[in-house]
């Protein structure tokens, strides 16, 4: 009985948490302003590239006047925690839903009680299966995202020119069965097929330690490679590293894709040879303008397809001034 | 005794909110959110809430089983995708939803096996041997699956997510019997008495006669069994097979257990806390979102929730 005032305390700092917790960081205003309400879902912010899609989203939900809302799950994988924000989202009173998939099929189930609410749906920068969206009678009102073959394809022409045609090449790679690192994949073998040799093809998860550990590794069986692509910026980075650790570097040129800040900066430096920039945030933007676009009553195109710029040294200066931002102007169906 | 004066004594005694942190937990959080949000109260988001919790509530119940034995195990990560790879295969083969349940339910039994011989006859470390399968069904499930998720598209699959009987939707009423079953098998059979006694004081439990082994290997069986069962549910939910390891799902689990008030070096099963702890989990993400609490706050508040429910089931009994 002595306790009880004790555990009273103890009840009350749980309570007093919660609730200030949930009031303290309530967004200043949800007001309902204009017609459009935009949720947009993404993977998780741990990533930039994600974090840089939520910017544009939110960016542009300023310049337009329209409430944006972005919400994500807690990994990269997290499939699951994606889905239980999506069915909680559908219940409120969004107007338009954008939303990037974690693989092909996992946001289509929790997805039909919104499109069935007539709630129009963009798909943004990974490509639902198409088979699975119509079975499920899902209606995705459009596709806004960059062509991953495309900078693939960029990727392995400009390691062609660097290596004159011949060499050896490491390809790294990102979480195995990843939809976008396939495409870069596919599109990078296709393009140098013939002229450079794949001598080790590795699995980095997308880390930069592990691609670290791994390149340190390849450098040692595979001394004479003289290029490695990496399918995304991070893994680049930890290649560059190892190169520069084992003082060759320029000898061995890395080029990744993505287009991250870190990545521009060490283009600019020189560590890193190239990396093909996709631009996240104008996806989130173009995202939004799409919503109100359709809260206005017009119709969108039913793809989309944001920008890619090839960064090396001699632009790698304007790409970071311009920063999230395209350097150059792109065919953006919704104006500037 | 007057009504009245019994709840102010049960009110009084400490014991009695840390037996019922979770429980107490949920229902704070839920009477806060509902000020809060007008959202949060709706039927429609109730069952929506459920629903998200499903998948965790069938992992947290395989995690119990092992908790309960004093055990822990780490390979759920792996062995989810791993189970729900197995059923997307057996499904687009033969087509057969049945068949493929079975199939996605013995490939988590033989994980879980493989754990408890490991554990049991080998003498490993719970922590050490699942840590080692983790990394091993990882593996197998890239292997077997080519290193592609692809799409498992079937009506039953889809009508055990959004279908329901009156109001109470399919998937939710899946994870609950669960819930109810695993409630009974601790509460009134003698390999649930077993099974405490065995995380209880594992030597007096040998004395008497239980062999502690096969309650280990046991727990880890069924604990597979259910992760097979999560896979299933997780096919259903995401409308395909996905082989990448599920850490979230894994470390959820184990914390719906802990806040549960289930004490990690076992002898103790708390279903009601449990299933109380995967819904304050789940409903914390839930709220967080409708409020739409700035993202970087989020796990920081669930990780304060996980530990304040820990404070508060120190006053067990």
């Amino acid at each position: 009985m002595k306790q009880t005032p004790h555990s009273l305390i103890y009840f009350g700092i749980t309570a007093a948490l919660v609730t200030a917790f949930a009031s303290a960081l309530m967004p200043a205003s949800a007001a309902q302003t204009g017609s459009a309400n935009v949720a947009v879902v993404v993977r998780d912010f741990n990533n930039p590239y994600w974090r840089a899609l939520r910017d544009g989203a939110v960016d542009q939900g300023k310049k337009l006047g329209v409430p944006v809302t972005v919400q994500a799950g807690s990994t990269e994988t997290d499939s699951i925690g994606e889905n239980a924000k999506i069915s909680t989202m559908a219940n409120q009173s969004f107007t338009c839903f954008g939303v990037v998939p974690i693989n092909a099929t996992n946001v289509i189930t929790p997805l039909i009680p919104v499109s069935k609410k007539g709630t129009p749906i963009i798909n943004l920068d990974t490509g639902l299966d198409a088979g699975a969206v119509k079975s499920a009678g899902l209606n995705i009102t459009s596709f806004i995202g960059s062509d991953n073959s495309r900078a693939g394809a960029i990727a392995g022409d400009y390691m062609l020119k660097l290596l004159g045609g011949t060499g050896k090449v490491v390809i790294l790679l990102g979480i195995p069965g990843e939809q976008n690192g396939i495409n870069r994949e596919a599109a990078f073998r296709k393009t140098i097929a013939g002229k450079l040799t794949v001598v080790q093809t590795a699995v980095a998860d997308y880390e930069r330690p592990k691609a670290l550990t791994v390149v340190e590794s390849i450098l040692k069986v595979h001394p004479d490679i003289t290029g490695i692509f990496s399918a995304n910026d991070e893994m680049g980075l930890g290649a560059a590293q190892a190169i520069a650790n084992a003082g060759k570097q320029g000898k061995i040129k890395v080029i990744s894709i993505d287009g991250v800040t870190e990545a521009l900066a060490a283009v600019k430096s020189g560590k890193l040879s190239a990396t093909v920039s996709q631009y996240p945030y104008a996806e989130g933007e173009m995202a939004v303008s799409a919503c109100h676009a359709l809260a206005a009553g017009k119709t969108i195109p039913a793809k989309v397809e944001s920008p890619i710029q090839l960064i090396t040294a001699d632009n790698a200066g304007k790409a970071i001034a311009s920063f999230p931002r395209p350097f150059f102007t792109f065919d953006n169906p919704f104006g500037p | 005794m007057r009504p009245a004066s019994y709840l102010t004594n049960k009110l009084r005694d400490p014991g009695f909110w840390g037996d019922n942190a979770a429980v107490i937990g949920l229902i704070v959080i839920c009477c806060i959110f509902s000020v809060l949000t007008p959202t949060f109260l709706t039927w429609a988001n109730i069952s929506d809430l459920l629903v998200s919790a499903s998948i965790l509530l069938v992992l947290a119940m395989a995690q119990q089983f092992v908790i309960v034995t004093g055990g822990i195990d780490l390979s759920i990560g792996s062995s989810l995708p791993w189970a729900a790879v197995i059923f997307g295969l057996t499904f687009n083969s033969y087509h057969s939803i049945p068949l493929a349940i079975v199939a996605a339910i013995v490939s988590g039994m033989a994980v879980g096996l493989v754990n408890g011989l490991i554990i049991a006859k080998l003498k490993v470390n719970d922590f050490i041997a699942t840590l080692g399968m983790l990394g091993v069904m990882n593996g197998l499930a890239l292997i077997v699956s080519g290193g592609q998720s692809f799409a498992v598209d079937s009506p039953f699959l889809q009508n055990l997510v959004l279908g329901s009987i009156g109001p109470i939707r399919y998937f939710y009423l899946v994870a609950l019997l669960i819930a109810g079953l695993s409630y009974l098998v601790f509460t009134y059979t003698p390999f649930g008495t077993h099974v405490l006694a065995t995380g209880g004081n594992h030597d007096a439990a040998r004395n008497m006669g239980i062999s502690t082994d096969r309650m280990r290997i046991l727990v880890y069986l069924i604990g597979g069994g259910l992760v097979g069962v999560a896979a299933v549910l997780m096919v259903a939910r995401t409308g395909g097979s996905d082989p990448s390891m599920q850490t979230s799902q894994l470390l959820t689990s184990i914390a719906s257990v802990v806040l549960g008030g289930s004490s990690l070096f076992g002898g103790r099963a708390g279903i009601l806390g449990t299933v109380a702890g995967a819904l304050v989990l789940t409903t914390l993400l839930v709220g967080f979102t409708l409020l739409q609490v700035s993202e970087y706050y989020q796990p920081m508040a669930v990780g304060i929730v996980v530990i304040a429910a820990a404070v508060l089931s120190r006053l067990q009994r």
